[in-house]
């Protein structure tokens, strides 16, 4: 029997058990999402002779990996007692996170990487693009945290919570799949030959890279045990406002590639005519 | 060694020791006279040609120490609490010795990197420039650690000294990031734009860290046998030079574009 021992600045979470059946019923309907994903990849494939999709995919499940350093940076607890457990590192990490991961790092840094090689990319379908981003986030969350199977927790009251959803986590998760397919399609030149693999650790390292950077601050005002609620709602607002630099900063990034790309490829045409 | 059974399942901290007076005085003194260094740089480029970038990189340096506590959680780093001046407390109290290094690293290494890319570099002289920023980190690591002022604790794998070797990598991409950023940005960040350089040095710090730390963070805290902790400290370092590579390779082509632009330019070529 192991005793618990106060050592980092760490508030203790609410007691909680496992849903059962809401458990068996969320794994079930993301699983089918996952399928989707993978056949539609599989499909690309064939097209395009490229196993990008799959290999996203892949990736987007070693992502997970990241979930125990979010939950101990951000205070997430999934109950452990029923807990169907995937991996344990700092904490067990639960069977449903891994098509979540699949879906949200993979599947959608995927999708966007498809729609951002259309060329037709515009700052305004950006935007849009990151609404229905985090609209996804919180059609997964939300109906999650309701049957509790994890909650936000913290000394005190959880900054920015709604229905148990704390907003700064919509761009701590949002943040990720995009630079990674930013990363994709900006530099497509530098994953070739051996290189290749790390598109493999891509999604994590993107997912990890970005959760730190615009988590700090919150994460930081949620670990100080006196904290009043301005100090922590002012770390979730410093949170907030990176979220948004990075995204603003993402946005502009990739606009200014795809204008390069669309004058190379006019170039190419022109010159293809004259031929 | 021992674990503690909460809700997390870290190592337990090597509680009860204490700060050596005379080494924190020493660490203390010495950090403050390289952040009086590199503060009189910043005057002389604001004095010479307007530019405060580099004054608001040193205070994103600082401000990026709220990193530190962040990687002592995750990469079983301790600092003795007993006697300690301390910087701030959140996950735990770390030290206002510690806060000169960030300064120093996080916010002035970064510019000087800057200016060295908007002259020309190869990616040779890049690498080269994550070779300094290695003897940086560990000039300061290795007689610091041997004073007792903190630790690595945890069965961290790959040590010298009592440093382990793969914090190079981790803290040498946050530096690299942000100077490719401020290169890659041109004159985005002046203007009112210029207060986000406050916050850069903490964001590439926080991302570099957790990015190419998270292998070797997640085997010392899951009480992962030996092959599997020097398994995750190379993963670590794998991927740290996988981003450094990436990194470099984008700064060289836009350093040479750089060049090449300055060159026609200067010939009059329109």
């Amino acid at each position: 029997m192991f005793q618990a021992k106060a050592q980092f600045n760490i508030p203790t979470p609410p007691q909680m058990v496992f849903p059962r059946t809401p458990q068996t019923i969320a794994e079930i309907v993301l699983w089918i999402v996952v399928i989707a994903f993978v056949a539609f990849a599989v499909r690309q494939w064939r097209r395009t002779g490229s196993p990008l999709g799959l290999v996203l995919l892949a990736g987007g499940g070693i992502a997970l990996l990241n979930e125990p350093l979010d939950d101990i940076l951000g205070l997430v607890h999934h109950p452990r007692p029923g807990q169907d457990v995937v991996f344990e590192t700092m904490g067990p990490i639960p069977h449903w996170g891994l098509p979540t991961y699949i879906i949200f790092f993979g599947g959608i840094a995927y999708v966007l990487l498809l729609e951002l090689r259309r060329l037709t990319f515009t700052p305004r379908a950006f935007w849009i693009g990151i609404t229905l981003t985090f609209v996804a986030d919180l059609l997964i969350e939300l109906p999650l945290l309701h049957f509790r199977f994890y909650t936000y927790f913290g000394y005190g009251q959880v900054p920015m919570s709604i229905g148990g959803f704390p907003v700064y986590w919509l761009l701590i998760n949002t943040t990720g799949p995009i630079l990674c397919a930013a990363i994709l399609f900006a530099a497509p030149g530098y994953f070739t030959g051996w290189r290749a693999g790390l598109v493999l650790f891509l999604p994590l390292v993107t997912d990890a890279g970005c959760s730190a950077a615009v988590g700090l601050p919150v994460y930081n005002a949620l670990h100080v045990p006196d904290a009043s609620a301005w100090v922590t709602w002012v770390g979730a607002f410093v949170s907030c406002a990176i979220g948004l630099g990075i995204l603003d900063a993402s946005a502009r990034w990739i606009y200014s590639h795809t204008l390069k790309m669309q004058k190379a490829k006019e170039s190419a045409h022109q010159l293809q005519d004259q031929a | 060694m021992t674990w503690v059974r909460g809700h997390f399942d870290l190592p337990v901290t090597p509680d009860g020791t204490q700060m050596p007076q005379t080494a924190q005085l020493v660490a203390t003194v010495a950090m403050a006279v390289l952040v009086a260094g590199f503060a009189a740089y910043a005057v002389r480029e604001i004095a010479r040609s307007r530019s405060v970038t580099l004054a608001l990189l040193l205070i994103g340096g600082a401000v990026s120490y709220f990193n530190e506590p962040i990687d002592d959680v995750l990469g079983l780093v301790w600092h003795p609490v007993v006697g300690q001046w301390t910087a701030l407390d959140t996950f735990a109290r770390v030290p206002l010795w510690g806060l000169g290094i960030y300064i120093v690293f996080f916010g002035g290494m970064p510019y000087l990197i800057l200016q060295s890319l908007r002259r020309g570099v190869t990616r040779r002289q890049l690498w080269g420039w994550v070779g300094v920023l290695a003897v940086v980190d560990v000039a300061v690591e290795l007689p610091v650690l041997a004073s007792g002022i903190y630790s690595y604790y945890g069965d961290a794998p790959l040590q010298i000294g009592g440093f382990p070797v793969y914090w190079i990598v981790i803290n040498t991409v946050g530096p690299l990031a942000l100077a490719v950023l401020l290169m890659a940005a041109g004159e985005t960040f002046t203007g009112w734009r210029a207060l986000y350089l406050l916050f850069l040095p903490m964001m590439s710090d926080a991302a570099g860290s957790v990015a190419v730390g998270w292998p070797i963070f997640s085997a010392l805290n899951a009480h992962a046998s030996a092959p599997a902790r020097w398994l995750a400290a190379a993963l670590t370092i794998a991927i740290g030079f996988g981003a450094l590579d990436l990194l470099i390779a984008y700064a060289a082509r836009m350093s040479a574009a750089l060049v090449s632009t300055r060159a026609v330019g200067a010939a009059g070529i329109t």
